[in-house]
């Protein structure tokens, strides 16, 4: 059970830098969303 | 400042700042982080700009202890009233000249959102009492929410929560859905009275392209406020729950900047009379209440036209749920759920029109779809 547990969470640690790093690879051009041109 | 949410140094920062040891427990966190919220609204936006941000948070909290404390009677009503018209006048003046505030205090965290945050801690000094500066400060100047909500209440800040599998899950959705909303980005349709005449499916593309974008980019960031809170220790209202599965516009309102809409639902529609005088007041109180949802995102008649839009929408299912008038049921069978969805999808969509672009564009616009 212990071991389920740890195995998902170095599984979503993992995931998580990936999908980290891709933000930035991608989305490392100033803003171009719609809605970050709303300034509430 | 929303550019900040991302950056691993600002996580690493609040790891640190939620393990550290606690002497005081929560008034200690809460401290901690207020003046960590304060450091790096000074180190982003400038001396000028924090100073004139945390003045107006440190005055409402300062007020709501006031308020608080006062005894019953017409004095503190007329305290209470004074406050939070004080506030509002705020937020309307801060829509007005958005532009001159933007430009002597660069970088100015929406002083719309602190102005909600204010009434909401307002009201609770006014009608529960309870409020503390240490409570207070974190409901008006804690940095993750300055930006695009979720709207708090104070009690959000009454107990300390840990759960590190939590913050791990909100950054694996809020990446991917990040990213999303930046593909779609690249297909919204900007400055569209420079583009000249389009193909009718490059409209369609971008309305879609536009809608998503507004749910993922929204929402991603949402996650990361949200796991920002849990890192220091907080457990922040949840904003959304999977709006674009709305079967009804009510129900899209359920789903959709959820903190917003119990915002004006309890501070607005409520007090207006909500439900409770009859079905044509009903009807008026929430046509009124959207058309003041949407006026807030600016003075504009394009917002205020969106606000109305889903007003009446709303005001339509009320009217149909009381006589019970359900003419698609009958045809659809099984298929009535899913064909709601998406026809509450649609409706959404459209709506995100209205929002994105101003009159002179949205003109353009709805011409192309339909050409």
């Amino acid at each position: 059970m212990k071991k389920r547990l740890y195995g998902r969470i170095v599984a979503l640690v993992l995931f998580d830098l990936l999908v980290w790093y891709l933000y930035f690879v991608i989305c490392s051009a100033p803003s171009s969303s719609a809605f970050i041109y709303v300034d509430f | 400042m929303i550019e900040l949410l991302p950056l691993p140094a600002l996580w690493g920062l609040f790891y640190v700042l939620g393990r550290l040891p606690r002497p005081g427990a929560l008034t200690f966190r809460r401290g901690l982080m207020v003046v960590a919220s304060v450091a790096i609204l000074l180190g982003a936006t400038g001396p000028a700009t924090c100073a004139f941000y945390v003045a107006l948070g440190v005055a409402t909290t300062l007020g709501s202890l006031w308020l608080a404390r006062c005894p019953d009677g017409p004095r503190r009503r007329i305290l209470f009233w004074f406050m939070v018209l004080s506030v509002a006048a705020l937020i309307v003046v801060y829509l007005a000249f958005r532009i001159y505030f933007q430009k002597y205090f660069v970088s100015l965290p929406s002083l719309s959102y602190l102005g909600f945050r204010g009434i909401a801690l307002l009201v609770t000094a006014y009608s529960r009492g309870g409020v503390d500066l240490a409570g207070g400060l974190m409901q008006m100047l804690f940095m993750p929410v300055m930006m695009m909500g979720p709207i708090t209440r104070v009690e959000d800040f009454g107990k300390e929560t840990r759960d590190d599998l939590e913050v791990l899950r909100r950054l694996a959705y809020a990446f991917p859905m990040l990213i999303g909303g930046r593909l779609m980005a690249a297909h919204v349709l900007k400055d569209v009275h420079l583009l000249g005449v389009l193909p009718v499916w490059r409209y369609w593309l971008g309305a879609l392209a536009n809608s998503l974008d507004f749910y993922l980019t929204f929402a991603g960031y949402t996650h990361l406020i949200i796991g920002l809170g849990l890192l220091a220790g907080f457990n922040l209202p949840e904003n959304f729950n999977h709006p674009y599965l709305a079967t009804s516009i009510s129900d899209f309102w359920r789903r959709w900047h959820m903190s917003l809409s119990f915002w004006i639902r309890d501070y607005l529609y409520i007090p207006l009379g909500g439900n409770r005088k009859g079905l044509p007041r009903k009807c008026f109180n929430i046509v009124v209440a959207m058309g003041v949802c949407g006026l807030w995102h600016g003075l504009e008649l394009h917002y205020l036209l969106w606000g109305l839009y889903h007003g009446s929408l709303m005001a339509c299912e009320s009217i149909m749920t009381h006589y019970g008038w359900q003419p698609l049921r009958p045809m659809l069978g099984r298929a009535y759920t899913p064909v709601k969805t998406g026809i509450v999808f649609g409706l959404v969509t459209f709506s995100w029109l209205l929002f994105r672009y101003p009159m002179d564009q949205l003109g353009i616009v709805l011409g192309g779809l339909v050409r």
